[in-house]
């Protein structure tokens, strides 16, 4: 089973908060939010489109609206297996960032001396 | 609501990949409204359009892409399908190719003929005056008054032109050079006409004036002019009519397009005749170019009422004038007039049913063939569902197959149409072309294509989609039965054998009423008779020169008549002894010479011939057909007095067998003999009759050119056969019967090559029946049967359909022609039998291979 990309675990996370409203444009909302950067829809598209072939996510479809030109809408909940790799993915990285957590939060200067 | 940009919005739909779909398309939608709503449409616009950007190449690409290798897949099968099975693949894809090549020649022909005449600027505004009569059908030939009379008197009338074919002057020209020769031809093509034709229908004038020209001099075609002054200006040059008139050029036309219905070479004016134009002889084509909102029918009654006007009496023979819209007239060349080019409205209907029965025949082929080697590609089908085809795709998959094959045909066909043109021109009398960059034939081509396409394709597709994935790859899989009533194979081969049997009966009959038309005795005799045109030096010494011709032992007769045999023009009002009604009738009148009833074998029944003793002949004496006495109703002819318009009396003296001088569409008339007379004479046509000894035509004609030169040095000698001319009444309608027989022929070995395939493939189908039956005891004879029986039984039954139709449309045709042959039922058994006897030594050929199959190779399948 490989790793989660970063992408696929961000959106995941997103639908993971999203509960009952996880359709592409919060989630959209949600990892702008978090992360600061632009995100487009396609970036969100393809990944899900990823993610269902794995079988990590499964979707739903909703109601439509006016809005959306009469297209419905397409909720998106995690499987088993992609609760799975998401806790794999928290588990590489506590173990990776082992002994690294608390330099974290030193300035930037401190961190390149130290590595020295 | 705002809604994003249209077009962006449909690019958007378009190429959305399939697991994204339509919601995806609904996100943008959505986030477009946020946007719009916050910042104003413009940036949401922007940002729209800049999604579509961003994301448009991937996707197009994508969908591309896996288009383009589905279909490379495709491809890839439909080949190797192709080479697995190159014999069923040939016979289809020729099949085809016959049937397009043929669909698109005919096409080309039928193309040329509705053309005709579509070249005149005011054609839809130009109308031909007919007269209908009750005593002669239709005709084109109007009384020379008629036309200037209601121009002046019907105001819808714009303009009106009149023509006629003369006759065949010797014209020549001298250019006065030393070293040119002098050009001398009998022109066939020199016609009277009005200036105001000009006006009506579209002949450019490369030199002159159209308004003038006419009334000067003489107007000639290109054609001519290259004829008789080769690369010199024409204009004011001198020609020389019959040694006697001295006329100059005064204007030069464009050559007439190959698809006009009247084609001339010189031109002079009509009102110089006058001699032509009267109320009593209808002899001119009449043209009238009418105000466009014009009601027909009102108009043509305007003229009936002119016409009555002018002539009273004529209301009792007189029924109506018709006005006869240009574009029908070529089609409609039946209805007597000057014509060069005649069509057939019939040919039109025959040739292109034909052509569309040979293309549907192949695409019957190309189905049946498909669906019946479908059990090859039930596995395939079963293993392409199991791996996520839907049936959809299946159909787009076979139908994509099948436009393969067919535009693979296509191609041959182009090619067989290309190498087979010039025959078919040279067959057809035509200068037809494959112009493929004329846009209306592209496209003509493609719909073909398209069609056939369609046609052929769609029901083996949907066949073959259906197949059960578990059914096909368990391998308990079955054609449909074959022996259930409603099957469609049965079916299409039944229809295929219909329509090649009556293809075959209506080819029978065509040609037995060509035989007839060709065989019937005419009632004299045609062979070894030629003509040609007098002069006035010949006429002038007619006696001198018919007893010097007779000198020659070769020569066994000579005599004289006021126009060529064929001919007998001169419809006029006789009126005889005893007649009850003073109203005109339109029979039959000819002068000829004393010999003429020998030289020509008519049969006289009563009375006597023409006679040099009694001198009162010369001026008096009339011999008359059988028909004529039965329409005058004398029991007793002879001795009866006859007046002929205004310009003969006479009494008859004797009375002929009838004899059928025109061609057989018409019927025979009644017909009246006078002597000729050289000095009264009413026709400028005359010919001389010369019946030449068998086998001694050079000799004959040797001398006969000696006294011609000797007489009249300045007329060549030119001569005719009669036999010729009357063969060539018949020649559309033979040329229609090879082209009929030859296409009747490749309907029918396409229907074999189609149940030869069929019969193949059934065969290979029951491989272990018949290994089973062998080993049971069967006979090699006895399995050829059960083979072949399915098929024979269908063939039989196609007859059943085929009969009732055919003898519709032969009958149908026969009415075309007033005298004819009879429909026997022989015709339809030796077709049928014809059929059966084709479709059973093709289908046993396979079956008796396959029936002497050694059982241990086809049981070993298991």
């Amino acid at each position: 089973m490989r790793i989660l990309s970063r992408a696929e675990e961000l959106i995941m996370l997103s639908i993971w908060k999203l509960k009952n409203n996880a359709y592409c444009v919060p989630i959209l909302q949600e990892a702008q939010e978090h992360t600061g950067k632009v995100w487009t829809l396609s970036g969100i598209h393809i990944p899900l489109g990823r993610l269902e072939k794995k079988g990590f996510t499964e979707s739903y479809f909703g109601e439509s609206s006016a809005e959306r030109g009469g297209k419905r809408k397409r909720f998106y909940k995690i499987t088993p297996a992609g609760f799975k790799a998401l806790k794999e993915v928290k588990e590489v990285e506590r173990s990776m960032w082992e002994g690294l957590a608390e330099l974290a939060d030193l300035p930037i200067e401190k961190l390149t001396g130290e590595q020295k | 609501m705002k809604r994003p940009p249209r077009f962006g919005l449909w690019l958007m739909n378009s190429f959305m990949p399939e697991h994204i779909g339509k919601s995806g398309v609904g996100d943008y939608e959505e986030m477009f409204c946020h946007i719009a709503e916050n910042n104003g449409k413009i940036r949401a616009d922007l940002w729209f359009w800049g999604q579509v950007i961003r994301v448009l190449p991937v996707y197009f690409y994508e969908s591309v892409f896996w288009k383009f290798v589905m279909a490379s897949n495709y491809l890839k099968t439909a080949f190797r399908n192709m080479r697995k099975q190159k014999v069923f693949s040939f016979i289809n894809i020729s099949g085809l190719a016959a049937g397009m090549a043929c669909f698109i020649l005919i096409m080309l022909w039928v193309d040329h003929e509705l053309s005709f005449n579509k070249f005149h600027e005011n054609g839809e505004n130009i109308y031909r005056v007919l007269k209908d009569d009750i005593h002669s059908p239709e005709s084109a030939h109007i009384y020379g008054k008629l036309g200037p009379a209601i121009k002046e008197e019907i105001p819808e009338i714009i303009e009106m032109g009149r023509f006629i074919w003369r006759y065949v002057p010797l014209v020549k020209y001298n250019s006065g050079k030393k070293d040119a020769a002098e050009k001398s031809f009998y022109e066939r093509e020199f016609y009277l006409f009005d200036p105001s034709i000009f006006d009506i229908f579209t002949f450019p004038f490369l030199k002159g004036d159209p308004k003038t020209a006419l009334k000067n001099g003489i107007v000639i075609t290109e054609t001519m002019a290259l004829k008789y002054f080769g690369q010199e200006d024409p204009m004011g040059k001198i020609l020389n009519f019959d040694n006697e008139h001295n006329v100059p050029v005064t204007g030069v036309i464009r050559d007439i397009p190959n698809n006009s219905h009247i084609r001339f070479g010189m031109l002079s004016l009509l009102e110089d005749h006058q001699n032509l134009i009267n109320w009593g002889n209808p002899i001119l084509e009449t043209y009238i170019l009418l105000n466009e909102k014009t009601d027909l029918k009102d108009t043509e009654r305007k003229i009936k009422e002119c016409y009555f006007r002018h002539n009273p009496d004529a209301k009792s023979f007189l029924r109506s004038f018709r006005l006869q819209p240009l574009k029908d007239i070529y089609l409609n060349a039946g209805i007597e007039g000057w014509y060069t080019a005649r069509g057939n409205i019939w040919h039109i209907h025959i040739f292109f049913s034909t052509a569309l029965l040979i293309l549907f025949i192949g695409c019957v082929n190309f189905m049946n063939m498909n669906t019946a080697r479908s059990t090859s590609r039930a596995r395939e089908v079963g293993l392409r569902k199991v791996l996520g085809a839907n049936r959809s795709q299946l159909v787009k998959q076979f139908l994509g197959e099948s436009f393969l094959s067919v535009f693979i045909s296509f191609a041959i066909s182009l090619v067989f149409v290309i190498l087979f043109l010039p025959a078919f021109n040279n067959f057809v009398n035509k200068n037809l072309v494959l112009d493929l960059t004329n846009t209306r034939l592209l496209a003509g081509l493609s719909a073909v294509m398209l069609i056939t396409g369609i046609l052929a394709g769609f029901y083996p597709s949907f066949y073959m989609s259906r197949f059960k994935p578990v059914k096909v790859l368990k391998g308990l899989f079955f054609p449909k039965n074959r022996s259930g009533p409603f099957n469609v194979r049965k079916a299409l081969v039944i229809i295929q054998f219909s329509i090649s049997l009556i293809l075959i009966i209506c080819t029978v009959v065509i040609t037995g009423q060509l035989n007839f038309l060709k065989n019937t005795n005419l009632g004299f005799d045609k062979k070894n008779i030629i003509y040609m045109n007098t002069n006035s030096h010949i006429e002038k010494k007619y006696e001198t020169v018919k007893a010097e011709l007779l000198k020659n032992s070769d020569i066994t007769g000579v005599t004289i008549k006021d126009i060529q045999p064929q001919y007998l023009v001169w419809n006029t009002n006789i009126v005889w002894e005893g007649r009850k009604s003073r109203e005109p009738l339109q029979w039959e009148l000819t002068a000829v010479g004393y010999d003429y009833i020998d030289l020509m074998g008519l049969d006289l029944l009563e009375g006597r011939n023409f006679s040099r003793e009694i001198s009162s002949d010369k001026k008096n004496a009339f011999i008359v057909n059988e028909e004529a006495v039965k329409e005058m109703g004398l029991s007793s002819p002879i001795g009866k007095a006859i007046t002929v318009e205004d310009w003969k009396k006479g009494v008859i003296i004797g009375v002929v067998k009838n004899a059928r001088f025109k061609s057989m569409k018409s019927m025979i008339k009644p017909l009246f003999l006078y002597l000729w007379n050289k000095d009264f004479k009413v026709a400028t046509a005359d010919v001389i009759l010369v019946k030449i000894r068998d086998k001694k035509f050079n000799s004959a004609t040797a001398h006969i050119n000696d006294i011609w030169s000797k007489f009249s040095p300045d007329y060549p000698f030119r001569y005719s056969f009669l036999k010729e001319d009357y063969e060539n009444l018949y020649r559309s309608e033979k040329y229609i019967n090879t082209i009929i027989i030859f296409f009747t022929s490749l309907a029918v070995i396409l229907s074999c090559l189609g149940l030869f395939g069929l019969a193949t493939f059934t065969a290979e189908q029951r491989t272990k029946e018949i290994g089973i039956r062998k080993v049971l005891g069967a006979s090699v004879f006895r399995i050829a049967v059960i083979l072949s029986g399915d098929f024979t039984k269908w063939v039989v039954f196609a007859n059943l359909i085929a009969w009732p139709a055919a003898w519709y449309i032969t009958d149908k045709w026969l009415q075309n022609f007033a005298y004819h042959i009879d429909v026997g039922i022989w015709i339809f058994l030796l077709s049928g039998s014809l059929a059966l006897f084709l479709a059973i030594l093709t289908v046993s050929w396979q079956a008796v291979r396959s029936a002497s199959a050694n059982p241990v190779d086809s049981l070993k399948y298991e």
